[in-house]
């Protein structure tokens, strides 16, 4: 870890843009790359789901919440993952306040690579806009404060939204040449959608694809996903965090190969045995675990995984994924103390 | 900077409150002076909010028999104990409840349990100890009998002193009639209300598209 003490104050920008470079910090920054969102900060500032999906103005203002009030060094207004399926055609389970917006997989809107069209509105259709908007805002109001961190998914979520999961793994294995045509095709709306809100003000994007773990091999992502998120280092020109859930140290070494600034890591993998692996040729952001650790215990076991994280040198501390809606303030606002207590522990001992 | 609020640990969580504009009530845990304290809250600024708290805080005292503190503000029960799972289950029932209904009464000590066909009540022993009984000894009786003793127990921490006699007492020693009414409704379908709280805690969790169903 580099010695903090020789490092000016930053602000949680400057912080969260030098980790994303392995470069020294005055702090481990606080990063959500994923919602921090909850029923109780909907509240807050009056921006409930599935409003807060498809508003700009009550959008940014939930967003707003991870550094206004929980103290985080990122706002991220992107809070679900399904603004550009919506966009796409695929048709939107909205909910209500207390769950998230669900792509209807039963009913897919493409078969085959085809049938892929990119339709002419990508990026004035009111699900995507939206975010563009959001952003706009937010990098005008607290743009000097905070990264603003936008979100576009990969071609292998899309497929799964646009073709339907079961239908699109079997391709995956009986068609591998079809695959690629169709994650070629999807690419597009990865690239255009990210480079539009690089325009808008984004700092960095997250990039959920979730060739995850449980139904996905290291090999997978070799074979189909590690070219392609080599290029889009190339064509999305900003700091990307990829995002896959499960167990990834298998691939974690084929990640750190695509030059993208980081790796959102889930809490099945130790924070040791991942950082061995990626040998500081990318950052990792994470591992606090949502279901066990943030949902249902209290802030000292919270506190125990971040200092868990810091002590192996994990780059950026955040929630492994999008949190659950009625995770406790408490909790959330646990994880940038926690970060600091353990510098000031650190900087004490030394 | 922020406008959150340090209340304590929270316990419980109705995401959505079906009978005042959607708004999100939780139940906040401290410590006071005299032992454990609990406050509803929530963070909605809509009009009429602080209304909407004080009659879920008011059907509290009455369903649980909880007593209010200091400014009033927040609960605990009278015998200072924590009772944390059955403090839940009054917070969720009031919260169940209609404003425009005024204030609930306090539920008897008897309930009428459609499989036993029959009233089964909770007589108090003094205590905190209550001993479960139907006017009636066949065997159907005699095993919903043994259902409801599990539910209590289940629903409001209690202990079971004698299965024989189907005799639970809550540890503190107190006797807590009201609380034991309102815990004695839902104690013949306990699994009913764990399935409940179960769903209710599921929501909101974000899955990966390849594990939703």
């Amino acid at each position: 870890m580099p010695d903090e003490k020789s490092v000016k104050p930053m602000t949680g920008r400057e912080r969260v843009l030098a980790a994303l470079k392995r470069e020294p910090v005055d702090r481990t920054p606080v990063c959500n790359p994923t919602s921090v969102a909850t029923v109780e900060l909907m509240d807050l500032v009056d921006a409930p789901f599935p409003d807060a999906n498809r508003k700009p103005e009550v959008m940014a203002r939930l967003a707003a919440t991870g550094y206004t009030e929980l103290g985080f060094d990122t706002i991220m207004p992107v809070f679900s993952i399904i603004q550009e399926s919506s966009a796409l055609g695929c048709k939107i389970q909205w909910e209500q306040k207390d769950n998230w917006p669900t792509v209807k997989m039963r009913e897919p809107i493409y078969e085959t690579a085809d049938d892929i069209v990119i339709p002419a509105d990508l990026l004035t259709h009111q699900d995507t806009s939206c975010v563009l908007k959001a952003i706009e805002i937010l990098k005008k109001e607290y743009g000097d404060e905070v990264a603003i961190i936008g979100k576009t998914m990969g071609p292998w979520s899309l497929a799964y939204h646009c073709l339907g999961v079961e239908p699109f793994l079997l391709m995956s294995l009986d068609d591998p040449d079809h695959t690629k045509r169709i994650l070629d095709k999807l690419k597009k709306v990865t690239i255009d959608f990210g480079v539009a809100q690089i325009e808008a003000g984004a700092d960095g994007l997250t990039l959920p694809d979730h060739a995850t773990g449980d139904l996905v091999s290291g090999e997978y992502y070799e074979r189909y996903l590690q070219e392609m998120h080599t290029e889009f280092c190339d064509q999305i020109p900003i700091p990307l965090l990829l995002h896959i859930c499960g167990r990834t140290v298998d691939r974690m070494d084929y990640i750190a190969q695509t030059g993208m600034a980081a790796f959102h890591y889930d809490s099945k993998n130790q924070p040791g045995e991942s950082m061995d692996i990626v040998q500081n040729r990318i950052s990792l952001v994470g591992n606090i675990n949502n279901p066990e650790t943030l949902f249902s215990k209290g802030p000292e076991a919270v506190r125990q995984e971040v200092y868990k994280n810091l002590d192996a040198g994990i780059h950026l501390i955040g929630p492994e994924c999008a949190i659950p809606l009625q995770t406790s303030l408490e909790n959330l606002k646990e994880i940038p103390k926690a970060v600091r207590d353990w510098h000031a522990e650190n900087l004490s001992e030394n | 900077m922020g406008s959150t609020l340090d209340l304590g640990s929270r316990i419980e969580l109705v995401p959505i409150d079906s009978h005042f504009h959607e708004i999100t009530v939780a139940l906040y845990e401290d410590e006071g002076p005299d032992g454990p304290e609990f406050r509803v809250h929530s963070y909605s600024g809509k009009t009429g909010t602080d209304g909407r708290i004080e009659f879920i805080r008011e059907a509290m005292t009455i369903l649980g028999g909880m007593e209010r503190v200091g400014d009033g503000q927040t609960l605990r029960f009278p015998c200072g104990a924590q009772h944390l799972r059955a403090c839940k289950r009054v917070f969720l029932e009031a919260c169940k409840l209609t404003s425009g209904d005024g204030p609930p009464q306090p539920r008897p000590l008897a309930v009428f349990d459609k499989k036993a066909d029959r009233d089964i009540s909770a007589i108090p022993e003094g205590g905190g100890s209550y001993r479960v009984s139907a006017d009636g000894s066949d065997d159907n009786t005699l095993r919903r009998l043994s259902v409801v003793c599990g539910g209590l127990v289940k629903l409001g921490d209690m202990s079971l002193v004698s299965e024989e006699e189907r005799k639970i007492a809550f540890e503190c020693g107190f006797d807590h009639h009201a609380l034991t009414g309102l815990l004695l409704v839902r104690a013949p379908n306990v699994r009913a209300v764990i399935r409940e709280e179960e769903e209710t805690t599921s929501r909101g969790s974000l899955v990966a598209p390849s594990a939703q169903e």
